[in-house]
């Protein structure tokens, strides 16, 4: 062997990398070749430093009680079936009607399309009878009634709103069950405040356009319909969203709030520190938050189902926290892709001066105990 | 040391062939099959065996401490979430380090690589470079650590995953190519720049150190 065969092979020798064959012919000529037994040594040398290497880092009990404490969120989920055993099975299924294939296949694709059509028959029917159940008339006759240009983007972007009442309006309506009896009240009381509809669209460049709406000039039942109609867009928008893999999940039922609230807190205290963390540019260049920014409104979307969840429960803790998130969460969505520094820097001055990152620490450690 | 007891911990887990006949009871097959059932107890003791390798190897790739605790933290809520999906001729430590590498690089995006770079104020660098070595060993060992784990994060994403994985994990070159989907080839070259590299930037300890 000659060196310039050898050379290139010592490191494979040194990390166990060759066959015996080869092994024993680098072996015979290291024997004899100075050069390239100095460059096995120093390599070998190399080895023992970077294995006497420390890092200042270590696992610590506290490590795996957080991790369990997330599996228990988690273990509502159920564990994925092995893929291999699904294949096995489909192979068993088809396998074992090897002579009936094409009648078996044929029957299989009837069933699902059967099935599909079926599914979309009954959700146009669904939208077709929530659109005729509005009610024409207002059931408090001194008020006006609304138009159908009254909620031009409700109707426009049918599949896709969500709401976020106006901080006022949920001052005013406090202890009041739902959202929905909220705007409903608000309507029957005539009073026009503002509500902003953000109007999202997993399709859409911009998911959040904010449009004013006033909801005093429906009537009581209208009001409600209305409001109905878009909470349940809301949570179809979640689950299709989960049904994509998205982290969020459906408003109702929660299995169990507190443990929903924790998971929330400490998924926007991971997005918040990455967003604290990083570094801004020096002469306010642009700077790319667009996973940021999406995380941010996946987060907004659940932040809004949680709060109004917690308000209606109640629980004025947590209430706070996810309003004192909210503002913050949403100033990340709507920041273009390539943010100017001074955007960041402003969201994380906020960020400091609510010490949200504190809160939701505590937030998370309480709920997990 | 860190290094000594990753690799006992590997050996614990029956991956480095050193387990005796007849003690299959917590071998990686018996703890995943027994997580699978819903004991949480086997997956305590799977995360006591790899959470050292697997956050040491973060470490290695991030240079951040904190994010690496929280990374390591996502890695096994990953992979306590889908062990369902681990095939039964894939490896268990090499299954993991691959769910780390993608949690951290999923982490990377996020971060802009100006932050892993080593300031020129380092002051083991400056050190370094004014050829002034402590003279008691403890500091040149602290010290070393220092430049080794500067050095690391002078490498670029790839050299450095290949390095920490063949280097400090022991990983074989096929077990690597599996958790970054390099090719066998591609990874030879990653890994052979990376030693040059490493060899440039801590040549001096290397000297004095030996």
């Amino acid at each position: 062997m000659k060196c310039e065969e050898c050379l290139p092979r010592i490191e494979e020798c040194v990390d166990g990398e060759l066959d015996g064959r080869m092994m024993e012919r680098i072996t015979s000529h290291l024997s004899t070749c100075a050069e390239c037994a100095n460059e096995l040594v120093r390599l070998q040398r190399e080895q023992e430093i970077y294995a006497n290497y420390q890092r200042d880092i270590e696992v610590t009990p506290a490590q795996w009680h957080i991790v369990q404490a997330r599996i228990e969120q988690e273990k509502d989920a159920p564990l994925h079936e092995p893929r291999t055993r699904l294949r096995e099975r489909l192979g068993e299924l088809f396998g074992a009607r090897k002579q009936f294939r094409p009648a078996f296949a044929a029957a299989l694709v009837l069933l699902v399309v059967g099935i599909t059509a079926g599914v979309i028959y009954l959700n146009s029917r669904r939208q077709q009878d929530s659109i005729a159940s509005g009610p024409s008339k207002p059931s408090d006759p001194n008020l006006p009634i609304g138009t159908a240009g009254d909620l031009p983007s409700a109707r426009s972007n049918a599949g896709n709103e969500s709401i976020v009442e106006d901080k006022k309006q949920e001052k005013n309506n406090s202890g009041q069950q739902t959202p929905a009896v909220a705007s409903s009240r608000a309507g029957s009381a005539g009073q026009k405040k503002n509500t902003v509809v953000a109007v999202s669209s997993p399709r859409s460049r911009n998911p959040l356009q904010f449009i004013s709406l006033t909801p005093g000039v429906f009537g009581d039942g209208r009001a409600r319909t209305r409001d109905r109609a878009l909470n349940f867009k809301i949570n179809d928008y979640i689950n299709e969203s989960s049904a994509r893999g998205s982290t969020l999940t459906p408003l109702q039922p929660y299995l169990n709030f507190d443990s929903e609230i924790a998971r929330h807190a400490d998924r926007a205290q991971l997005l918040l520190r990455s967003f604290r963390n990083v570094r801004l540019p020096a002469n306010n260049r642009a700077l790319d938050v667009s996973y940021e920014k999406e995380n941010a409104r996946k987060l907004l979307y659940q932040n809004i189902a949680l709060r109004r969840d917690a308000d209606s429960r109640g629980d004025q803790p947590a209430t706070e926290v996810l309003n004192t998130l909210e503002p913050i969460l949403l100033d990340i969505a709507n920041l273009p892709n390539r943010a100017k520094a001074r955007d960041v820097r402003s969201i994380e001055q906020h960020m400091e001066k609510k010490e949200i990152i504190a809160t939701l620490q505590v937030r998370t450690l309480v709920a997990s105990n | 040391m860190m290094k000594r007891l990753e690799i006992v911990a590997l050996r614990q887990a029956g991956e480095l062939g050193a387990t005796p006949p007849g003690t299959l009871m917590n071998s990686a097959e018996d703890l995943i099959a027994r997580v699978r059932s819903g004991d949480q107890q086997a997956f305590q003791l799977i995360f006591d065996r790899y959470s050292r390798p697997i956050i040491s190897f973060i470490y290695d790739i991030t240079n951040d401490r904190e994010l690496s605790e929280e990374l390591m933290q996502e890695t096994f809520v990953r992979a306590y979430k889908n062990l369902g999906t681990l095939r039964g001729d894939a490896k268990l430590s090499t299954w993991l380090f691959g769910i780390a590498k993608n949690v951290a690089r999923e982490s990377f995006r996020t971060k802009e690589r100006a932050t892993r770079n080593v300031e020129l104020d380092n002051e083991a660098v400056t050190e370094l470079r004014d050829g002034k070595l402590p003279p008691d060993d403890s500091l040149i060992n602290k010290e070393l650590n220092g430049v080794i784990r500067d050095a690391l994060s002078r490498l670029d994403d790839d050299k450095r995953l290949v390095f920490a994985l063949k280097v400090f994990q022991q990983q074989s070159y096929e077990e690597i190519a599996v958790i970054t989907g390099f090719s066998i080839a591609k990874l030879k070259t990653d890994l052979h720049r990376a030693r040059l590299e490493m060899r440039r930037l801590v040549r001096p300890y290397l000297e004095v150190s030996l």
